[in-house]
This record gives structure tokens, C-alpha cells and sequence, in this order.
């Protein structure tokens, strides 16, 4: 991941996009959890 | 009455150990602001044309807008989300707001070339299309809000009834004025380093930077106003009411699962900033080891001791947070504003203040407490005045 060498634009868009779609969903994954742990102890 | 406050007019000794350090520090600062006002700024700074903006605004204007932001995010939550059990927590908060705002239009006096003509892009020569423009506007503007905010305080001790009333009356407008003017110049301090794309490192260059100002003052502002109650309590128990008294918790678990879960969603954007500007390479080098520092110690960690202090009910640990969290954004302001910028330069032509830059910085912190003491000790901030209970 630390040594890619873009040739294109194209290469550039995908490359990060790619990426950034995974990441989302593991932020929305971890995001659910983390809000789970800070309410879990509402008294509601 | 179990609720009325106890005056503590500490009157026994005018030295005190904070009235001795408070006044060596003033006579120090009055001589480099000599200094600094008969030799111009090359006396006192390292400034040069390289770094035209050293620590004064690092930590005396970013840091300060920053950690002020308490002021426009209590009065949001009581008086925009109708949240009334942090209601104690605004006074403290819009004079904490409040003198920060000050010192920072102060300090300002001190690094520009010419401070009297400091009001000339406001009422003179309106640069309309400058971003620093806006800032000055803003600052200008929600510094006078925040003095209409505080206003009643003052007035309610002077026994002004009838003033005090007609700006209780404009609370809720002065406090939309302020989220408004606080969304605009707090996410515009991140937009004047959008100028600078070839001169900040990668990894704290981004198109985003006005977005991460703002979310990270959302943060600042509210972790600041546990660390400020915190130290309140400390010094000005005895003043405080039932109501003070009984609102601290509320606030201080409150704010902290707010901060936890901001903190948590900021530390995901940062880190989107990597991921969309394929910024990898850049975390093994020197540089990388700061911002990983900065994004795990500073922003990952605190949140999760947060989100760890609210489940377990635990205080203390959202208290020692609090102060983990406001050097957090004191590193993260530094980082942006001088390790990042200007990163290709060689070291010898690097920027390290000068101890007169230091010297001032103090000197600007030392008076805001010193204020911040005057005030709170004779204006009912931490408690409500006998003749206005529950009136406000």
C-alpha cells in the first residue's frame, strides 16, 4: 500500500476510492459499536 | 438556606502564592511589550519572512478561538436544545468564551506590524474576498455577542434591573448570533491555510481543513469547559449554589459523551484525509510519527477514556481526559500552523520562538486568569444572585 505508483488519474481515483469505500464501511461498523459502548450505561 | 451561596470575598492576605507568581509575570510582560512596542517585533521574535506567524498565533489566536468554543457549545445545548440541566455551566463557560475572545484580539495587538490599524479591514478598507478578512469580521462581531452575553452577570451585581432584563430577553438570539458566527470563523482559522498547499505537509493539507477546524473546536470547546469546572471547583467551591453544585456532574458526563462521539467521528475524517489523498507513504517518516501521534494519543485515546468514564460513571477519569484533550488540540493547532508548515525547509532556517514570544504568551495567559479571578469573584457566575433566582 506504501510504495503505489499512479501512472494515470484514473489509477489515482480508483485507487483511493477503492479504499475509501472499505474504510467506510468499517467506520460505520465501528462507529455503531462505539456508540453502543459510551450509552450502554444510560439509566433511559 | 442550604442554597444560597457563601460568600468568599478572600480578602485575609493579599499575597498569595498566584497574586506573587501573577505579578512578577505582569512586570515581566509590561517591559516586553516595551520592548516589543519601541524595538518592533525583531526585538522581542523570531519572525522573519519565512514564518510571519510564529507562536502568537499558534497558541495565543488558534488555540485560544479553539478551546473558547465552550461559549457557543453550552449556550447551544441549553438554550437551542433545551438541554436546562447544563444551565450552570453557561456563565462559566461564555466568561471563559468571553476573555478568551479578549486576549486573543489583545494578543493581536502585539503581532501586527501596525495595531492601531487594527479595525482599517473593518471600517476602512474592507477586504472582502480575503478569508482573513471574514476571520476578523467574525472575531469582531461574536466578541461583541459574547460581551452581550455576559453582560448580565455584571449587571445583575451593579443592580441594573431593568438593562439586566432587556438582555436576559435577548439570550436566545445572542446565542444563535453566536453558533452562527463561531460555524463561520472557526472552520474559516483552518480555511487560511487552504493558501498554502505546497508549503504544509501532505498529511495536514487538505481541502477539508475548514471541516476538521470546526469539529475539532466542537471538542475543544466542550472538553475545555469540563477542564474550567474542574478547576472552578477547586478554587471557587464556597461561592458556588446547590444548583452549581448539583450541575456539575450532569455537565461533566454530558459533555464527555458529546466530545466522545465527536471525537470518535473527527478521528474517522482525519483519517479519510489519508485514505482519499493516498497519503501512506508518508506515515513511516518523521512527520507520520507526529500526525500518528497526534491522531491515536491525542484524539483516539481520548475518546475511548471518555466513552470509558461515562460508562463507568468515573470523574476523575473524564477530568484527567479533559486535560489530555485540550493539549490535544494545543498539538494539533502547533502542528498545523508551524511542524507542518514550512516542512521542506532546511533546519537551520527552521522557526523556534523567541523567549520574548514565550514571554508574552505567558504574560497573555496570566492576565485572562487574573481577570477571570476578578470577575468570578464579584459577579455571580457560579451562582445565581439572590434577586434573580430561576429568572433566566
Amino acid at each position: 500500500m506504501f510504495d503505489t505508483v499512479f501512472y494515470t488519474m484514473l489509477e489515482f481515483e480508483l485507487f483511493t476510492k477503492s479504499w475509501a469505500y472499505i474504510f467506510m464501511g468499517v467506520t460505520v461498523i465501528t462507529m455503531l459499536a462505539y456508540w453502543l459502548f459510551i450509552s450502554g450505561q444510560d439509566e433511559d | 438556606m442550604s442554597n444560597q451561596h457563601h460568600p468568599d470575598t478572600g480578602r485575609s492576605s493579599w499575597i498569595t502564592p498566584f497574586n506573587v507568581v501573577a505579578f512578577i509575570i505582569v512586570l515581566i510582560g509590561l517591559y516586553l511589550t516595551y520592548l516589543r512596542f519601541t524595538g518592533g517585533l525583531a526585538a522581542i521574535t523570531n519572525l522573519d519572512d519565512n514564518y510571519p506567524w510564529g507562536i502568537w498565533i499558534s497558541f495565543d489566536l488558534l488555540c485560544g478561538v479553539a478551546l473558547a468554543a465552550g461559549g457557543y457549545t453550552t449556550a447551544a445545548a441549553c438554550y437551542v436544545f433545551g438541554i436546562h440541566k447544563y444551565h450552570a455551566a453557561v456563565r462559566p463557560a461564555v466568561l471563559t468564551a468571553f476573555l478568551g475572545y479578549a486576549l486573543v484580539v489583545f494578543a493581536l495587538h502585539y503581532d501586527v506590524g501596525q495595531p492601531w490599524r487594527l479595525a482599517y479591514p473593518i471600517f476602512v478598507q474592507p477586504g472582502t474576498t480575503s478569508v482573513l478578512y471574514e476571520v476578523g469580521l467574525c472575531v469582531f462581531l461574536y466578541l461583541t455577542v459574547l460581551f452581550l452575553e455576559w453582560l448580565p452577570a455584571p449587571l445583575e451585581a451593579l443592580k441594573l434591573k431593568r438593562v439586566r432584563n432587556i438582555m436576559i430577553k435577548l439570550t436566545f438570539v445572542l446565542t444563535v448570533f453566536g453558533i452562527i458566527l463561531s460555524t463561520m470563523h472557526q472552520s474559516s482559522l483552518g480555511a487560511l491555510y487552504l493558501i498554502l498547499p505546497s508549503k504544509m505537509h501532505p498529511l495536514w493539507f487538505s481541502s477539508h481543513l475548514p471541516i476538521y477546524f470546526f469539529i475539532s473546536s466542537m471538542f475543544a470547546g466542550l472538553s475545555m469547559v469540563i477542564f474550567e469546572s474542574t478547576l472552578s471547583h477547586r478554587w471557587y467551591h464556597k461561592k458556588m449554589d446547590k444548583e452549581h453544585l448539583e450541575g456539575t456532574p450532569h455537565v461533566t458526563f454530558g459533555f464527555a459523551k458529546a466530545a466522545a462521539w465527536i471525537m470518535g467521528g473527527y478521528f474517522f475524517i482525519k483519517f479519510f484525509g489519508v485514505v482519499l489523498n493516498a497519503n501512506w507513504a508518508y506515515l513511516p517518516t518523521f512527520y507520520g510519527m507526529i500526525f500518528s501521534l497526534e491522531m491515536l494519543g491525542f484524539v483516539a485515546l481520548p475518546a475511548l477514556l471518555y466513552a470509558k468514564g461515562v460508562r463507568t460513571r468515573n470523574i476523575k477519569l473524564i477530568r484527567w481526559t479533559a486535560v489530555l484533550a485540550v493539549l490535544g488540540i494545543i498539538f494539533n493547532r502547533f502542528n498545523v500552523s508551524l511542524v507542518a508548515y514550512n516542512y521542506h525547509l532546511p533546519s537551520e532556517d527552521k522557526y523556534f520562538p523567541h523567549i520574548g514570544e514565550i514571554g508574552i504568551t505567558i504574560f497573555v495567559v496570566t492576565v485572562g486568569l487574573i481577570l477571570f479571578k476578578v470577575i468570578g469573584n464579584n459577579t455571580p457566575i457560579f451562582y445565581e444572585h439572590p434577586d434573580y433566582k430561576g429568572s433566566h
